[in-house]
Order: C-alpha cells, then sequence, then structure tokens
C-alpha cells in the first residue's frame, strides 16, 4: 500500500511535469512534451504554481527564469499580484528571489513583474535554486500566437495586457454568459475590475446583457468571432488557478498524515474529517466537484484508503490531462 | 449514536490517547466512575451511555483534582473521537463530578482497588473499583431514582459487612438526608441484608 508521503511525492512529481508541459507550450526551451495541454494556459497561475510545486526541478526554476527574463512583459503584474493575494498560491520566498533575479537580469516591463513580492527578507536565487537555475541560457521563445494553449497571449498581443483581453477570451471560449463574479473567479481579476470591463464593452454592442431574476449575464455572439480561433484546435477554457490551490490544501493534508507514520487509520480518520471539507470545497471551486466529496460518511480505514484512492485518481487525471479539463 | 459496551469504550479510549500524545500538551490521568468503569472491572456487561470522569489525579504526586471543567483541549479530543465513533460528542465527560459529593467526603477505601489502565504515554485511567463502586451505587440508588443503580447494586451483591459500612458512611457524614433513611432501609431490604435495617435504624435516629 502506498505511502502518505510517497503519495505527496507522486503528486508533486505529476504537477512538476504538468508544469513543464505547459511552459513548453508556451515557448520555454530545454524540454520536449510529455502530454497534451488541452487547455488555454494561465501564465499568472503557471508561475505562482510553479513557485510553489516546481522549485525541488532546478532545471524548471532555470529555464522558467530565462523564459521571465525574455517574455516576463507578457505577463500582467496587477493580475499576479491579485491572484497571490487572494490565493497565497506562491511560495513567497522563491517569489521574492525570482523578483531581485528579474529586476538584476530583465529589462522593461519584466524587471517589475513581482515587485509586489519584495517585502521581507531576500534570498538570492542560488539560496533557493541550484546555482545552475541562475544562468540565463537565452534559449527561450516568445509564445506562439497561432497555438491554442498560447491564446491567451494571441488576446493579450490585440487587446492589452489587463483584465479586457481575459474577460473577452472567457466570453469567446466558455460558451455561455457569465456574471461578472464567476467571470472574476475564472480569470483571476477582481469582481469589480470585471464588473466594470464587462459594462465598459456592453457600450459598445458587441456584449449583450441578459438581465435574469436576479443577476445580471453577460454574453457575446460566438459565430461573429470564430475567426479570431485556430482552425484545426479550438482553445478550451479551463480555470487553473483554483485547481493549484485545491492541489495544495490536499499536499497540506497529504503532509499532516504523512508525519508519525505509526498512526492508526482511526487518528487518521480524525485528522482527514478536519481538512476534508476544505480540499474538497477547493476542488469544487476548480470545476472539479467528484473529487474527495465521498468521505463524508466513511470513518477508520475506509475513510484513509477513499483519500489513497481520490489522490491516486488525481495524478492519473493530472498525468492524463484531458480528465481534468472534462470533470467540470 | 451508540451506547458504549466494553470493546468501544476500549477503543475510544485508545484514540481518545493516540490524540492526545499528538496534541503534547500534558499527560492526563483520569479517575472515572459509572458504568464504563463496571464495564472495565467486568462487574456488568450492559451498555453506558458516556465515560463519567469523577475527578483528575496528578500525574506527580496523583493528588486528587476536581475534574469540572475538563481541560479544553481534552474536550477537543473527547469530540474528535465522538465524530470518529459516532457516539455522543460529550460522550466522556465530568457532569457527574459536578453533582457529586467531595470525593473527600468518601471513606478511605474509597480508592483502594483502582484498575488502572494507560491508553499510550499521555492518558491515564483510573477506574474506581468494585468497594468504590458500592459506595457510590449506594449513595445514587439512596439520591436518585434510576433502575439501572439497584442492577447495578445487585450485581455487586456487596456482603453483609460492605452493605454496613456504607449504609453507616452515609448517615455518619451526612452525605443522606434523614427524609432519605427510609429509602436507604428499603435498598437494604430488597439486597436482604434484614439483620442491619434494626443497627442502621438505630444509627440514624
Amino acid at each position: 500500500m502506498i505511502s502518505f508521503p510517497e503519495l505527496k511525492r507522486s503528486l508533486r512529481e505529476a504537477l512538476v511535469q504538468f508544469l513543464w508541459d505547459q511552459w513548453v507550450s508556451i515557448g520555454l526551451a530545454g524540454a520536449t512534451r510529455t502530454g497534451p495541454v488541452p487547455f488555454v494556459v494561465d501564465p499568472e497561475a503557471l508561475l505562482l504554481g510553479t513557485s510553489r510545486f516546481g522549485m525541488e526541478d532546478a532545471r524548471l526554476a532555470g529555464e522558467m527564469l530565462d523564459w521571465l527574463v525574455t517574455s516576463g512583459h507578457l505577463l500582467c503584474a496587477q493580475k499576479l499580484k491579485s491572484l497571490q493575494i487572494r490565493s497565497g498560491l506562491g511560495e513567497a520566498n522563491v517569489l521574492r528571489a525570482m523578483n531581485q533575479h528579474l529586476a538584476e537580469r530583465a529589462t522593461g516591463g519584466s524587471g517589475k513583474l513581482l515587485a509586489f513580492a519584495s517585502t521581507g527578507p531576500t534570498p538570492t536565487v542560488s539560496e533557493i535554486f541550484d546555482d545552475s537555475a541562475s544562468k540565463d541560457r537565452g534559449l527561450s521563445l516568445r509564445p506562439d500566437p497561432r497555438n491554442p494553449e498560447a491564446f491567451l497571449f494571441k488576446m493579450r498581443s490585440f487587446f492589452g495586457i489587463n483584465a479586457r483581453a481575459e474577460v473577452f477570451t472567457w466570453l469567446l471560449l466558455s460558451g455561455r454568459s457569465g456574471h461578472p463574479a464567476w467571470i472574476a473567479r475564472e480569470t483571476g481579476w477582481g469582481a469589480k475590475t470585471v464588473q466594470v470591463v464587462l459594462n465598459e464593452m456592453a457600450e459598445s454592442g458587441l456584449v449583450f446583457l441578459t438581465e435574469g431574476e436576479r443577476e445580471k449575464r453577460f454574453r457575446i455572439k460566438q459565430d461573429d468571432w470564430q475567426f479570431l480561433l485556430p482552425k484545426d484546435d479550438r482553445p478550451i477554457w479551463w480555470s487553473q488557478a483554483p485547481f493549484y490551490a485545491a492541489c495544495l490544501k490536499l499536499i497540506e493534508l497529504l503532509d499532516v498524515l504523512g508525519v508519525n507514520p505509526e498512526a492508526s487509520d482511526a487518528a487518521r480518520s480524525v485528522k482527514i474529517r478536519g481538512l476534508l471539507p476544505d480540499v474538497a470545497q477547493g476542488f469544487a471551486l476548480a470545476k472539479q466537484p467528484g473529487r474527495f466529496d465521498e468521505g463524508t460518511n466513511l470513518r477508520g480505514a475506509e475513510l484513509v484508503e477513499s483519500v489513497r484512492t481520490e489522490s491516486l485518481r488525481l495524478i492519473e487525471g493530472i498525468k492524463d490531462r484531458r480528465a481534468l479539463v472534462s470533470e467540470g | 449514536m451508540s451506547e458504549l459496551d466494553q470493546d468501544i469504550v476500549h477503543e475510544s479510549l485508545i484514540l481518545l490517547g493516540e490524540l492526545l500524545a499528538e496534541r503534547r500538551q500534558r499527560p492526563l490521568h483520569l479517575v472515572v466512575s459509572g458504568g464504563a468503569a463496571l464495564l472495565a472491572a467486568g462487574i456488568v456487561t450492559r451498555t453506558t451511555y458516556d465515560v463519567d470522569v469523577i475527578a483528575l489525579r496528578g500525574e506527580v504526586d496523583g493528588d486528587i483534582i476536581e475534574a469540572h471543567p475538563l481541560p479544553e483541549f481534552l474536550k477537543e479530543c473527547v469530540r474528535d473521537v465522538g465524530e470518529e465513533k459516532r457516539l455522543r460528542p460529550n460522550w466522556l465527560n465530568a457532569a457527574t463530578a459536578m453533582l457529586m459529593i467531595d470525593l473527600g467526603r468518601f471513606p478511605a477505601n474509597f480508592l483502594d482497588d483502582l484498575i488502572e489502565r494507560s491508553y499510550g504515554d499521555w492518558l491515564r485511567v483510573s477506574f474506581i473499583g468494585r468497594s468504590g463502586q458500592i459506595y457510590l451505587k449506594f449513595y445514587a440508588a439512596v439520591s436518585r431514582n434510576e433502575s439501572r443503580d439497584l442492577g447495578d447494586l445487585r450485581t455487586l451483591a456487596p456482603d453483609v459487612t460492605e452493605a454496613e459500612q456504607t449504609a453507616r458512611w452515609l448517615i455518619a457524614e451526612e452525605v443522606i438526608s434523614q427524609g432519605q433513611v427510609p429509602k436507604l432501609l428499603d435498598l437494604l431490604s430488597t439486597l436482604e441484608h434484614h439483620d442491619l435495617i434494626p443497627r442502621i435504624e438505630a444509627l440514624a435516629t
């Protein structure tokens, strides 16, 4: 039977590979993909997620820094800050070290991308990562706007690096109308910002307002905008920050369960019951509603086993990728 | 919600000991009476509603310490065990300690035959043994009307010496009122210690 520390290690490995493949899909050098990335990459969520889960892989850290030096200006500092404040997803020490590195090496927008993380003692990149991480190789490429994974970069190049690009992308790809609060949650922008953008867009006559009994929803006519989409491979919207946040909660649970290898199933079950609702809620917010939600009536060994089984199913989902996108 | 039989009491205390060990706040030594103690002593096989903590003991000197209120960290662990084992949230409580007479008023042999059990390094339990249970059950049977008190006393089957010692203590220490003496005499009769009745009656007047 797989132990909880082993389970945590497997989950982290699957996440690291998941992050690698996303970075490669938007131009990171030095690796080939191991699996598909069947969704539009959210680069700010990817950066924060990598700072949390990817730092044991020095090569990933190094290549990410290399990419950020050349293409970091395509990311939005305001969204990064807001996402980090709301989710706490990024690892603060790592972000500070990255900020220091970018401030020294990058020019223009890239250099100030992580300025929000600069408070507190700043470790150097080589203190956090391997020495090799601090050597910029300059091999990373800009995201290719023709790739469905890089669709958001295409929209940013067109609309500007702001909430408007993402709100429009959501309206185009989600295939439904949306309440500003939903869109805010899915895009990682603040609700007020999204509300203002939608109201302005509605004044153009190209975004429509549907007033239901209790709430306003916004939509576009999908058919009018098909020319923006790649011909063969339609991009898919899948909100990534809530997924990473849910994985982080699960890793915290696996950490707790791994502390005492001699603990009885009943004692582990008590721990699980305290933390599992948060994990299940995290995955529900990440549009993975079936995950970790069957444990509430279980006790003892059955509950412990269900966490093991669900964790393994999640790891398989992360490896498979398409399963994650189709869950919601 | 489950009632507690001997196995559930044992499993629940083992889990409680494990959770307390993880907390590492301080080792606890509980003194337990009631049905759980009767089960631990193998005197009865019936189920019980809860585990009655009547005192705590000092870990160093064994001093008796008031049980009520139980330490907050213990109550939290009790709630966790209750949830896990599908028991009442307060399956282990100190409610009896609040209602009971001061333990210092019991005779010296009240704590003589405690049954000591350890549930890991952070929880010890002293279950009140047979002699202590006789005092408690006599007192309970006279002070309240619950059939299980009489049933437990019948099972304990105090001999004439034990019954007389207990009845004398109840009167001499004024643990019961004058108005409760007839009930005590009825109890002695029910337990078939008819010979004791005149002596106890004389003591009470």
